[in-house]
This record gives structure tokens, C-alpha cells and sequence, in this order.
């Protein structure tokens, strides 16, 4: 039973109007929210066709924020989900967006086209772009980076061109500029800018191929749902009647379209309450994403501001690690531009009797590894620590922090080579990627059944999912189809010619135990086989109800079915090896799905005790563990803009130390402002400012990474990757050396 | 069949001049309909004075099943019929008098009558320079949809009858939101008028045409109206609510001809309005009727069930609900899943149940807002192991879709080398695994990596050179299939034919043939028929233009039907489902069935799609009808009305044809893994709360 602490019940007895609350990690602001949003329907505040409405970050949210919900209303004594709707911005959007398609010039089957297709679509445009105007990399490239350009080098080109368009494209709608816009603007205000000039054709070129297949992006979404809003005062009335409370989470991670969006749909009089932490502003780059909208909301006099400054998570130590951060941000970081990065209120322990305690302090378990190690040499030494450490901690928590997805491949990597038992939660959920991983190889078999590799692959799904074999029959197994020359004789035998007759004819034939599971494979295979020339939805369909039990592999596997009807739709010449890329492609994780926001969200670290849970920082927020590793602090993954970081977006292929990204954006901002000033400004400002509004970011980051530990913490540090032949090796960040410092110093006394 | 004297009476009563017989879905009025036609011909009125008018085709099938139970002849079947079908008739058989007024180029050549298929097509030939210089960039739609809306705006100025060139005008007075949009309007005119101008230039007539020649000429040529009015003397026009407003205009001026008539509307349908159908016009035809007869009477729907309807009435408009009886609720069940396959599951136990129970599968439906591939056969595999009949709705199937299509379409690749369009490995594994008999994939895949070349004209290679071993591999039998295959292909090099008779005698010749696949594949043999009717339709309709154009109309039509662009749609061999099974399909489509059911399974109530209108950027179905008010504006207070009316008739509509239980089912996630609380499952959980406060639980 949730038992509210004095600063929670403040908030607790909010019942109208618009109040801002500021929340330390692990205050239980979501418990707050959720209990608020309860305790509303339980007094009556609002009608049968009503619901309060709860916009929340990440999908992970959704989840944990309804099931929170709906117990609180068991425990009341009313029906669970009736009278509320939990959203991500997103979904909200969607919602907004697909009740009323035609007000932006949509039909209903409009389609959400994913990063995967998007990409695919700008590296078609950038590559004939770039053919059209060669002299775009003559202004921009290094000199050697700029004539005869090898396969390498025309790729990092176009991959780093197609960043920065990505970028221009999110930009414009956010600013709510269509590429006809910008053109008019352009010439209205006679400006001739090579980047303005890449963006916008770029972007109107997407637009089309985004148009021709009835499909809109993720930022158009957002664009399209405040278009509705605005266009259409009855949609906007019927929509704040059914909303008549809305109630944010992480508003720190509001962006301007989502703050207009809430506010337009909240409307002058209505009811809205935002919680956030802008200590935990990750989201900010390279949108318009920023701290400070809730700052500000804070500040107005007509807004009640509350703070949950209480945290019960971490051990003392853990917290004061985190409060100094704060504190050396605020008042030693050797860059005054960045002091502001964090701020007040210091996280404070619970109070006495608080029915969540902290946890019994122990300094010695938070380690500041200050030694020097190249990226593979920090893995090794992560993983070594993690093989002492799970036996004796087999019902803890424990977790990986990557500042990339790719450097989490890496780590997951090797805990499969050490075999060490792990989750990951990098971009699609693990079941998503099982499923279509499954599928997708049965798929690739049915294309080319003479391989027996591809054969191998399925029988290894198989064994573990549905034959469940013990791992030596499987390699014996294994072993026997490898002896099989032609597969046609296995699978489709004719007289005389049948390999598991020619099996039992042996001197030794194999044990029955064997000859019947191939026996069985044979019947699966063959007749899969010859469900090869059903339509697509009916072949995944087949196969994954003779494969799977689980109600949410079956789901996805219906909505995996569906998807792929829908691109036959789309493709009628399609045939089995095009489905088969597409399910590879999801399966590799380079396409994300839609929908079953739960697979991700049903997260639960408690679930995982003795298992290694690799993830990011900031697919870790909101999540908590036992013990944490955060990875990679160097100055490279945190840099403090001072001279001499690196900064990943400044790639090694331009001319000058340029962040062409913040260039475009600084240049599309000052159109959209028509601020000729800025229009003009000389290349080089914008580059810096990202510089410091990374760094920024970067900070909060790393406070982030140190607050998901509850008991014990390991931070360390790497040189980086070697695979730039010129790169400069990489030091510890800055934060990381004054943190250090500021450990030693506690441990002396 | 047995009919009641009120239904007796009121047929007599349309013996004796006009009645325009209205009630609600279930009341007997169609068996009126037909005591009607029994009279009729029992007075030995010959059968063909007699015309049966419906809005679509589907819904004349109950009354030529009642003509062959009752047998009697007069000499000719009565003329069951659409106004389409007599508008088509009308224009073949007056051409030559028609011609001159309509700026046909070529009027002493006979028109050319377009299917969906072949407008799709010619719209996408004309509309293609558009394209090309940028048209409809505001859009965000796919080319076949964008085309499809522009052949509907036509379609409903001729179906509403007012001049298709002010199609845009009308859309654009109506709209008050982005301005952007406005272009778009202009753009699809632009290619509408484009169309029409290209179709008078062909002799082409597509049914927007086909509909504004006849209505201009059936109200303004004595000769041509004296000869149909004088062509029937006796009207049955049945769900004149679902009909056009120039059908019903037609009928007020010819009602007065009849000897007698009898025109059945349905209270509160109006079902199809987005092909047109208008109620609001059908209600004038009761002023032109001798007699106004309503029937209240529900041969379906019993108490406890019109007491639902009311109920979610109540709930949809957000009136106090009041009291719910106890028959009325046990009527209605309700169940939760958190993923769309376990509710699959579920209905699927429940009906198998309800069969044991000794209940007839026909009188079982599944309804959903769509009916999905995936879930058709989802359900239909689960029904198979059940050995539970089930019949799905599925108005038409494109042949595109079909596996043996892309196999008959590598084999024309390959006889038509010139083409340059050779197919995939898999594509030919596809091919040869249909032809050759008892080919399993595996073989097949040997084979096509043997034979298939890409480096010579002709993509196939003889199996000659190949080693003895590969050869017992492939097996002797298939070989010696595949080599006369080959044969045939090289020679037909030398006689080349045009693509459908090619395909004609391959299939004849070779693939029908013992010791070949299609020998005993019957369905197989079907689809080559299908298809090669669908190449003669296209080639017959496109002659005049590729005549003049020179370009190769087989290549045309291999290249759209793999771009999508052409469909090959085919009907199912029936119209109207079995009635000894149980049946699945979208809700809209079985109000348009005339059938009635004990159990309605409703799947997915939360989806959005119980509620919204299918809506479409170019087009708008209440701005363009008759009703609506030039100048006004269409603003989101209809919307949200014509969607909440919509849906309180599909209610009322489904329930009236369910005489026992309505059983309805949510899932968590639905079919794409979203999760929808649209207003049918609000309406729900109002009335289960009711009812719980009712009863005295109070925690809800």
C-alpha cells in the first residue's frame, strides 16, 4: 500500500488548475502521479465520457504508469481502466492525428513509416544530390576528402550528408516549415546558402517519397497533431472536454511542439500537472527539446510550484557522489558556460520511518576506475568483475551502462562468448527481435532449401523452442545433417534414395531417439516447404503456430504477418526472399515495429536478479539496480567543450572542426525567424554553441547513470576506439577526474 | 414459406396502384416484396413486365432464389436488375442516337464499356504527365489511391447529378482548414476533366459516363424514356435507401407508368453512402406512392434485444441509460484479452461450444470493422481443426495475389524474351514447381539454378550437358518434363501469338497434360482462366489506344499488374455466402447480406473502426451529396455526428438481425499491437456499469 510522505501528499492535494513539481531521482514521482491521477477519478472529478489524461516519455513508462494506476483503483474499489489513457507524446499524437486524418490531407490507412525506411528514402535523395551538385563537398571537405573519392570515402559522405538532412528535416518540422516554406523564404529574403539550399531540396525530395506512400514520419506526427489542434476549434473543443486533466511526466524532456501541443489541448483555464527532473534533460539534441520550458513553468505566478526532493533509492555515498556532481557543476566546472547543466534541489535521503528507507550505506562499494584502458581492454575488465561478482550476488541486480547501442552489441558480445547470463534492452524489445529472428530464418530457408547451413540455423530454433533438446543430442544432430549431401534426399525422398533409410542401413545407425527427431524435422520441413507458395500472411502465420505457445509471441507474430500482407500490398512483386529481408531487417534490429508498447515496458530489472542487463544511459532512465557499471566516461562519450575533445557529430571528413548539423539548424532557426542577422552569421558559432549544449547534456547524462545505482557503483573510463587511423586517443572526462578527486577525499576521512 | 395476413394485405394493397413500404431491418418487408411477385405471376403477369430494381446486385439474389422455389413461369423470368445494368443497356442499344450529343470523336464507332479495372487503368495514362510535374505534392496518398478518389468524385457527380467539372468547387467550399489543401482539389479536377476528354476521344465509357449519358438522355429523349418506361409494367424496388439520388429521380418521373408498384425502404439504413446511397433522397419517392405502409413488426430481433439497441442508443448520445431488464442483459456478454490471437482463440471455443450445443453454424456470425487476411486465416485454420464450416466474406480476390499467377508470369517472361524481363531464380522455382508434377522445392531449386541463364536471350538452357548424377538428383521423370517444356518455348520462338492465346495453349498443351502440374489442379486451371480472361478484357479494352500508340499492350499489362497498378480482380463464384456455415465478415458488409443470425460474435469492439468513416483526401461523400448546403462548411461537429449516427445504425442494424445472443470481445493490443478505446467499447462499458450500479455493486 503506498504510504505518502509529507512532500508527496502536497501534491496529493491538488484538485484543479496548474501545478509544476520539480523531482529528485527516485522520489516516486511516477507512485505520486499515478496515486493522483486515482485519487481524482475516485473523487468524482470528472464524467463517464471523460479521462484524465497522462503524457509520459518512453514507451517504457506507459506501462508502469496504467498497471500503477489501475492498482490504485482495485485498491479504491473501482473498475481498473476505465477513465484514464496513458500515453508517450507519440502515441498522443496518433491518437489526435488518426481520428481526424483529413484535416492534414491524411486518409485512415495512413502508414508511420519508421527510422529504417526513412533512412532509406534520404540516402536515395542525398546520393543523387550530391551527384547533382559536387561542389557542395568542395566547400566543405577536407582537401583529401574532396577529389577521387574511394567507395570509403563517398560513403562517409553520404552517411554524413544524410545526418545532417535528418537533422534540417526534424528541425523544419519542428519550427512547422513545409519545404515549399523555406523555398519561399529563401528567395524572398535572396539567400543563397549551400547548406539551406541541401536541406531544402533534400526535404521537399523526402516529402514527396513520404507523400507517394501514404505515410507520414515520426515529427510529422507531432507537426500533424498540433496542426489538427489548430485548425479545427470543434475537434480542439470535443478533445479538451474528453481531457479535462492532463498529467506530464518528464516534462523536462518537453519540446516546444509537445509544450504547445499539451497547452493548446490544456487551454487557459484547464488543469495540468507537470512533473520533471531538469537534471534529467537527456533528449536535448539536436531538437528543440530543453530544461527550460519547465523552468519557466515552474516560475509563472499563476502556476503552484512543489518539490519532491526526498529519494529512498541509493545508498548516502551514492547520493552525496550524485549531489557533488551537482554541486562542482554549479560551482568548480572549468567552463562557465556550462554551471547552469544541473541544478538544485540536492537529492535528500527519505525521512525516518518512511516506508522506503535507504539502503544501508557502504562507501567501499562505489569505485572510481581511474586507470587507463583502451574500449576492449574496459570490456574485458567489466566482464572479469562481473564473473566474481554474480555468483555471490545471485539475487541482485545488476546493469551495463553504454553510452551507444553499438558498444552494447559489443559487451553482449562478449558475455555470450564468456557465457554469462544477460538481457539486453538496446532498440527493439528481445521478443520482438526473437520472434522475427525465428521466423526470418525459416523464412531464408524456405528461399534456398539446398544450404544446409540455413537448414542448421532452423533446426537450431527448433531444438530450443519446440524439440527442447539437451544441447548433446543436439550437436549429434547437427552432426548428422552435416553428413547429408543432398538435402532433397532428407527432406523429399523418393524410393532409394531417403538419407534416414541410408541412416538405418549403416553399420552403426543412430540411436531411435535421434532417427525420430529427424523423422520429425523431415515432416515440419516439408511441409513448411510447401506452404512456401501461400501468401506471405499465411506462411508466418502457419509456421508460428506450429512454433510458438507463448499469447505475445503469437501477437506478434500476427502483427508481423500483417505487416508483411501490407507490403505485399504495396509490392505485389514480391516473393519470399523480399519478406525475408524485411523480417532479417527487423529481426537485426535495423527496423523498428509499431506498437506493443508493453513488450518494452514490462521491463522489470526485479525480474532479471542474477543476470547482467545491458543497456544505455538513456534507455536506463527510470529503471534502478543494485549494482551499476557505467562505461565509456572518457572525454569523447562526455566531452566538456574544452580544446582538444572530440565531438561526434564533427566529422573527420570536413574541412574545419565543423558540426554541419548545428550549422543547418542554426541557419534553418534564423530563416523561420527571417533574423537576417543570424542568417548571416560566419559558420563556426552555431558549432561551438552545440558544443556546450552537448557537453550540457552530457553532464546530466552521466547524473543520470550515477542515480540509477541503488547500492553499489563502478565508473570507468576508456581511450577509445582505434579505427580512425588519425584520431587522437581518448582521456577521462572532466567530471569523471573531479569526481574522483572528490572520492579520494571523502575516503581519507 | 408461410406469410402472416398483414404481409398478405399489404401485398394485395401494392396490386391495386403504388405503396411505398417502409420499417425497420428484420419487419418482414422483402417476403412482402415477394408475396408481391407471387401475385403477380400468378395472375399470370408475363415475367418479363416485371422489373425487381436494386441498388446492387448482391440483393436481387434472395429474390431469383424465391422466383426458382416458387416455379412459376409466364413465359419470362421477371428482370431483376440495377439501374446500372439498365443504363448500360440503354446506351448500347440507342448509340447511334446518343453518339452526336456527347462529343464523342468517334461516333459511329461503338463505345467501349471500362470495368474498375481498365478506368484504374486508363485514368493512370492520362493522369501521368500530372505526376510528372508535381501534382498533388500536398497529398500524402499512394498514386492508385489518389487515382481511385479521382474516378470516385466522378463517379458521385454522376451518381448525385451535378456536372463533373464542378467537383473541386464543391469540395473546396466546404473545406475550411489548411489552405494548402485547396491546390489539391484543383489538381484532382484538373484530371477528372482530363479523363472525361480522353474517354470522349476513345469511345471509352466508364460508369461515371455511362451514368451522365443516361440520366441526360432517359429525362430529356421521349423516344428513349417511352421505350423503357413501356418496357415494364410492374416495379418491385426494394433498399431503395442504398440507391442514388438519380435512380430515385428516374423512378419518381416513371412511377406514375407502372400498373402497379411497390418501393421497400429500409428505416434507418442508408448503409453505403460512400458509393452514393442517399435515404434522405429515396424518402421523396413516398410522396409519388398512392400509399405510405409502415411495418412494425420483428420477425428477428425479439424484446430483450430491441431493449440493447435502445440502451446503446442511450449510451452513444450520452443519455441517462435508466434501468437494464435481466432478459435483456443476459443477452449480451462481454470478454477481455490482452492479445488479439487469444480473443481468436477464444471466439473459436465459444462457437464450437455453441455448435455442440446443437446450434446451427449458419445462424452464427463473426463481426469485425475489417476483415484482414491474417485474420481470415487465422480464424479459418482454427475452424478447419474444428471441422467448423466457415465462409468468409471476400467480394473479390486479385490475382496478383495468387502464387500460380507469378508463376504463369515467369513463364511469359520467358517466352518473351524481347521483353528483357527474365525472372528470379525463385520466381522460376515458383513456375517449375506448378508445371511439373509432383516437383517438390527443393528439386525445383536445383533445377532453376541450372537451367535459368542470365547471359542469353532466351533465359533457359536445355538439360543436356548436365552430369548423370545431377540428373538422377533432379530425377529422370522431372527431367524429361522440364526438357519438354523447353522445347515448347524454343519453338514457340518461331510462332509467337499474342500473350493470352500464348498462355491459352501453353496451358493446353503442356501444363494441363498428364505428368504435369495443373493435369488435376483444378483450382489452378481456374486461376489461368481468370487470368487469361483478364488479358483479354484489357487487350479488347485498350485496342483503339494501343493502336494508335504503337506500344506493346502485353508488356503494358505485365508491368502494371506487377506495379500494382492493375489488380485482375475476379468475383467469387458466389454471390451470397453459403447459408450452412458460419460466416465472417466486415460489418458493414453483412447489413448489405439480407441475412439474420442467433449469435453475433462482435471482435475488437475497442478498434476505432466500429466508428469512423473511411475517409480519403480528394474526396468527401456528405459534401458532395445532394443534402449537402452549398457554402457550408464541413466542421468536426459533423464529423463527430455522422460517425456517432453512423454507428448507432450499425448498431441497431446488426442487432435487428440477431434474434439471440450478441457476444462481444476486446483484446488489450489490437491487430497492429495498438490500443484503441474507441466509442463502441465506451458505449459498452457505460451500459456494464449501469448495470452493475443497478444491482447494487457500487464499486464501479
Amino acid at each position: 500500500m503506498f504510504r505518502p510522505r509529507p512532500k508527496q501528499l502536497e501534491i496529493l492535494k491538488y484538485t484543479s488548475g496548474k501545478m509544476g513539481i520539480s523531482a529528485v531521482p527516485g522520489s516516486g514521482k511516477t507512485q505520486t502521479l499515478s496515486y493522483l491521477a486515482a485519487n481524482l477519478l475516485f473523487e468524482g472529478k470528472i464524467e463517464d465520457d471523460q479521462e484524465i489524461l497522462v503524457v509520459t516519455l518512453v514507451n517504457s513508462a506507459v506501462n508502469n504508469f496504467s498497471t500503477r494506476i489501475s492498482g490504485f483503483m482495485e485498491s479504491f474499489g473501482l473498475l481498473p481502466g476505465v477513465g484514464y489513457r496513458v500515453k508517450t507524446l507519440h502515441g498522443l499524437a496518433h491518437d489526435i492525428v488518426r481520428e481526424r486524418p483529413d484535416l492534414v490531407g491524411l486518409g485512415n490507412e495512413f502508414e508511420i513509416i519508421d527510422e529504417h525506411e526513412t533512412n532509406r528514402i534520404l540516402d536515395t535523395s542525398v546520393e543523387s544530390w550530391l551527384k547533382r551538385n559536387p561542389n557542395f563537398i568542395d566547400r566543405w571537405g577536407k582537401p583529401e576528402y574532396t577529389n577521387n573519392l574511394n567507395r570509403n570515402q563517398k560513403s562517409d559522405w553520404q552517411s554524413a550528408v544524410s545526418s545532417v538532412c535528418t537533422n534540417f528535416i526534424r528541425t523544419a518540422k519542428d519550427l512547422q516549415l513545409s519545404p515549399q516554406e523555406i523555398y519561399a523564404r529563401l528567395s524572398d529574403l535572396k539567400i543563397d546558402d549551400s547548406l539551406l539550399n541541401l536541406g531544402a531540396d533534400i526535404y521537399e525530395d523526402y516529402q514527396r517519397a513520404l507523400n507517394y506512400r501514404s505515410a507520414v514520419d515520426f515529427d510529422d506526427l507531432i507537426r500533424l497533431a498540433l496542426m489538427s489542434l489548430q485548425i479545427d476549434p470543434d475537434y480542439l473543443n470535443r478533445l479538451r472536454y474528453q481531457w479535462p486533466y492532463i498529467l506530464e511526466d518528464e516534462a523536462q524532456d518537453s519540446s516546444r511542439l509537445q509544450e504547445a501541443i499539451l497547452q493548446t489541448l490544456v487551454g487557459e483555464k484547464g488543469n495540468w500537472v507537470r512533473v520533471g527532473d531538469p537534471n534529467q534533460a537527456i533528449f536535448e539534441s539536436f531538437t528543440t527539446a530543453s530544461p527550460e520550458y519547465l523552468k519557466n513553468f515552474l516560475a509563472h505566478p499563476e502556476v503552484i510550484s512543489r518539490t519532491l526532493p526526498n529519494s529512498g533509492r541509493s545508498t548516502q555515498s551514492i547520493i552525496n557522489l550524485a549531489n557533488e556532481l551537482i554541486r562542482w557543476t554549479n560551482h568548480d566546472h572549468p567552463n562557465r558556460a556550462l554551471r547552469n547543466s544541473l541544478t538544485k534541489p540536492f537529492i535528500e535521503p527519505t525521512p525516518k520511518y518512511d516506508p522506503q528507507p535507504n539502503p544501508e550505506d557502504h562507501p567501499e562499494k562505489i569505485t572510481l576506475y581511474g586507470k587507463s584502458q583502451s574500449s576492449e581492454q574496459e570490456i574485458k575488465s567489466v566482464i572479469a568483475s562481473l564473473r566474481k561478482w554474480l555468483p555471490v550476488n545471485p539475487d541482485s541486480t545488476v546493469a551495463v551502462l553504454v553510452p551507444r547501442n553499438f558498444r552494447g552489441g559489443k559487451i553482449v558480445e562478449s558475455l555470450q562468448k564468456e557465457k554469462i547470463p544477460y538481457v539486453e534492452i538496446l532498440q527493439t524489445s528481445q521478443s520482438t527481435r526473437n520472434t522475427a529472428a525465428i521466423l526470418a530464418s525459416i523464412l531464408n530457408f524456405l528461399e534456398s532449401p539446398n544450404q544446409a547451413t540455413r537448414l542448421i540455423k532452423i533446426f537450431d530454433f527448433l531444438s530450443r523452442i519446440k524439440f527442447l533438446l539437451s544441447r548433446q543430442t543436439r550437436e549429434e544432430i547437427v552432426k548428422l545433417i552435416r553428413t547429408c549431401n543432398y538435402l532433397e534426399e532428407f527432406l523429399f525422398p523418393v524410393p532409394d534414395h531417403d538419407w534416414i533409410q541410408h541412416l538405418l542401413h549403416q553399420e552403426k545407425p543412430p540411436e531411435n531417439e535421434l532417427i525420430q527427431i529427424l523423422l520429425d524435422l523431415r515432416s515440419q520441413l516439408s511441409r513448411w516447404l510447401k506452404a512456401a507458395d501461400l501468401p506471405i500472411h499465411q506462411i508466418i502465420i502457419t509456421i508460428s503456430q506450429e512454433l510458438f505457445e507463448k499469447p505475445a509471441d503469437l501477437a506478434l507474430a500476427h502483427k508481423l504477418a500483417l505487416i508483411l500482407e501490407q507490403y505485399a500490398k504495396n509490392h505485389p512483386d514480391w516473393l519470399l526472399p523480399q519478406f525475408a529481408e524485411e523480417l532479417t531487417l527487423i529481426a537485426e534490429n535495423r527496423r523498428k515495429l509499431q506498437g506493443f508498447s508493453d513488450e518494452e515496458s514490462s521491463f522489470n530489472p526485479e525480474m532479471h536478479k542474477g543476470k547482467v542487463v545491458v543497456t544505455t544511459y538513456h534507455k536506463a532512465k527510470g529503471l534502478e539496480w543494485d549494482r551499476v557499471y557505467l562505461m565509456s566516461v572518457n572525454d569523447y562519450d562526455f566531452p566538456s567543450a574544452s580544446i582538444g575533445d572530440h565531438f561526434i557529430s564533427e566529422k573527420h571528413i570536413y574541412k574545419d572542426e565543423i558540426n554541419l548539423e548545428a550549422e543547418i539548424n542554426q541557419k534553418l532557426k534564423a530563416l523561420a525567424e527571417s533574423n537576417l542577422e543570424n542568417l548571416y552569421l560566419e559558420y563556426g558559432l552555431a558549432t561551438e554553441q552545440a558544443r556546450l549544449e552537448y557537453a550540457a547534456e552530457r553532464i546530466r547524462l552521466l547524473f543520470v547513470g550515477i542515480t540509477r545505482a541503488k547500492k553499489e557503483l563502478i565508473i570507468t573510463w576508456n581511450t577509445g576506439d582505434t579505427h580512425h587511423k588519425n584520431k587522437k586517443k581518448a582521456s577521462p572526462s572532466i567530471p569523471f577526474l573531479a569526481l574522483s578527486a572528490f572520492w579520494e577525499k571523502q575516503n581519507e576521512i | 414459406m408461410l406469410f402472416t395476413d398483414n404481409q398478405e394485405k399489404i401485398a394485395k394493397q401494392a396490386l391495386e396502384g403504388s405503396v411505398f413500404l417502409s420499417g425497420l431491418a428484420g419487419s418482414g418487408k422483402t417476403t412482402i416484396g415477394k408475396i408481391f411477385l407471387k401475385y403477380l405471376l400468378e395472375q399470370d403477369t408475363p415475367g418479363n413486365k416485371i422489373l425487381v430494381l436494386v441498388p446492387q446486385k448482391s440483393l436481387g439474389i434472395t429474390y431469383s432464389e424465391f422466383l426458382e422455389s416458387i416455379e412459376i413461369y409466364n413465359g419470362n423470368l421477371p428482370v431483376i436488375q440495377t439501374i446500372s445494368g439498365i443504363s448500360q443497356k440503354i446506351i448500347r442499344l440507342f448509340w447511334p442516337i446518343i453518339a452526336p450529343q456527347f462529343k464523342f470523336k468517334h461516333p459511329k464507332h461503338y463505345p467501349t464499356f471500362l470495368n474498375i479495372e481498365s478506368a484504374q487503368y486508363f485514368m493512370a495514362k492520362v493522369c501521368e504527365p500530372f505526376f510528372e510535374k508535381n501534382f498533388f505534392s500536398s497529398v500524402k496518398s499512394e498514386k492508385p489511391r489518389i487515382l481511385s478518389q479521382i474516378l470516385d468524385n466522378l463517379n458521385k457527380s454522376a451518381l448525385v447529378g451535378f456536372p463533373h467539372e464542378e467537383i473541386a468547387a464543391r469540395l473546396k467550399s466546404a473545406w475550411s482548414k489548411e489552405s494548402n489543401h485547396l491546390i489539391a482539389y484543383d489538381e484532382a479536377q484538373v484530371c477528372a476533366n482530363a479523363f472525361r476528354d480522353y474517354c470522349l476521344e476513345y469511345n471509352l465509357i466508364d460508369f461515371s459516363l455511362q451514368y451522365e449519358i443516361f440520366n441526360k438522355v432517359i429525362h430529356e429523349s421521349f423516344l428513349i424514356q417511352q421505350y423503357l418506361f413501356n418496357s415494364y409494367e410492374y416495379l418491385v424496388y426494394d433498399n431503395c435507401e442504398e440507391d442514388t439520388p438519380t435512380a430515385h429521380d428516374l423512378i419518381l418521373k416513371w412511377l406514375s407508368g407502372f400498373k402497379s408498384a411497390l418501393v421497400i425502404q429500409d428505416e434507418n439504413a442508408g448503409i453505403r453512402t460512400f458509393l452514393g446511397a442517399d435515404p434522405t433522397s429515396a424518402a421523396r419517392l413516398s410522396k409519388s406512392c398512392q400509399k405510405i405502409i409502415e411495418v412494425n413488426d420483428s420477425f428477428v430481433s425479439d424484446p430483450p434485444i430491441q431493449e440493447i439497441i435502445s440502451i446503446y442508443a442511450k449510451a452513444l448520445s450520452h443519455q441517462q441509460i435508466g434501468g437494464i431488464s435481466e432478459s435483456g442483459f443476459k443477452r449480451l456478454s462481454f470478454h477481455h484479452h490482452k492479445f488479439y490471437p487469444d480473443m481468436i482463440d477464444h471466439v473459436v471455443q465459444q462457437i464450437s461450444d455453441f455448435i455442440k450445443e446443437g446450434i446451427d453454424p449458419g445462424k452464427i456470425t463473426i463481426l469485425a470493422p475489417f476483415v484482414s487476411n491474417a485474420l481470415r486465416f487465422q480464424i479459418q485454420q482454427r475452424m478447419n481443426e474444428k471441422n467448423i464450416k466457415l465462409v468468409t466474406h471476400r467480394p473479390s480476390r486479385s490475382l496478383r495475389e495468387e502464387s500460380i499467377t507469378h508463376g504463369l508470369i515467369s513463364w511469359i517472361k520467358l517466352a518473351y524474351p524481347e521483353w528483357g524481363l527474365s525472372p528470379s531464380i525463385y520466381q522460376f522455382r515458383t513456375a517449375i514447381t506448378h508445371a511439373i508434377g509432383n516437383m517438390d522445392p527443393i528439386r525445383a531449386d536445383l533445377l532453376s539454378r541450372i537451367v535459368l541463364s542470365k547471359n542469353t536471350t532466351f533465359a533457359l538452357r536445355p538439360m543436356d550437358d548436365v552430369r548423370p548424377e545431377m540428373l538422377e538428383r533432379i530425377t529422370i521423370q522431372a527431367v524429361f518434363q522440364y526438357q519438354k517444356i523447353y522445347s515448347w518455348l524454343i519453338n514457340y520462338q518461331n510462332i509467337k501469338s499474342e500473350m493470352d492465346i500464348f498462355l491459352a495453349s501453353f496451358f493446353g498443351e503442356i501444363l494441363s497434360q498428364p505428368g504435369f502440374g495443373f493435369h488435376k489442379n483444378y483450382e489452378g486451371a481456374e486461376i489461368t482462366g481468370r487470368l487469361i480472361e483478364s488479358m483479354q478484357n484489357f487487350r479488347k479494352n485498350t485496342f483503339s489506344h494501343f493502336q494508335k500508340t504503337g506500344e506493346n499492350w502485353a508488356l503494358d499489362y505485365i508491368t502494371m499488374l506487377e506495379n500494382g497498378l492493375i489488380s485482375a480482380l475476379y468475383l467469387q463464384t458466389w454471390d451470397l455466402p453459403p447459408q450452412d456455415a458460419v460466416y465472417l465478415a466486415p460489418a458493414h458488409t453483412f447489413l448489405m447480406q439480407n441475412r439474420s443470425v442467433d449469435i453475433q460474435f462482435w471482435l475488437d469492439i475497442g478498434n476505432m473502426g466500429w466508428w469512423q468513416r473511411l475517409m480519403q483526401p480528394l474526396t468527401q461523400p456528405y459534401v458532395l451529396s445532394r443534402n449537402w448546403i452549398d457554402g457550408m462548411k464541413w466542421t468536426d461537429i459533423h464529423e463527430y455526428e455522422i460517425n456517432q449516427k453512423n454507428l448507432e445504425k450499425l448498431i441497431s442494424g446488426l442487432l435487428r438481425r440477431c434474434s439471440g445472443n450478441l457476444i462481444l470481445h476486446t483484446t488489450g493490443y489490437n491487430e497492429n499491437g495498438d490500443e484503441q478505446t474507441g466509442p463502441l467499447l465506451k458505449a459498452t462499458q457505460r451500459i456494464l456499469r449501469t448495470y452493475h450500479r443497478q444491482i447494487g455493486n457500487l464499486n464501479v
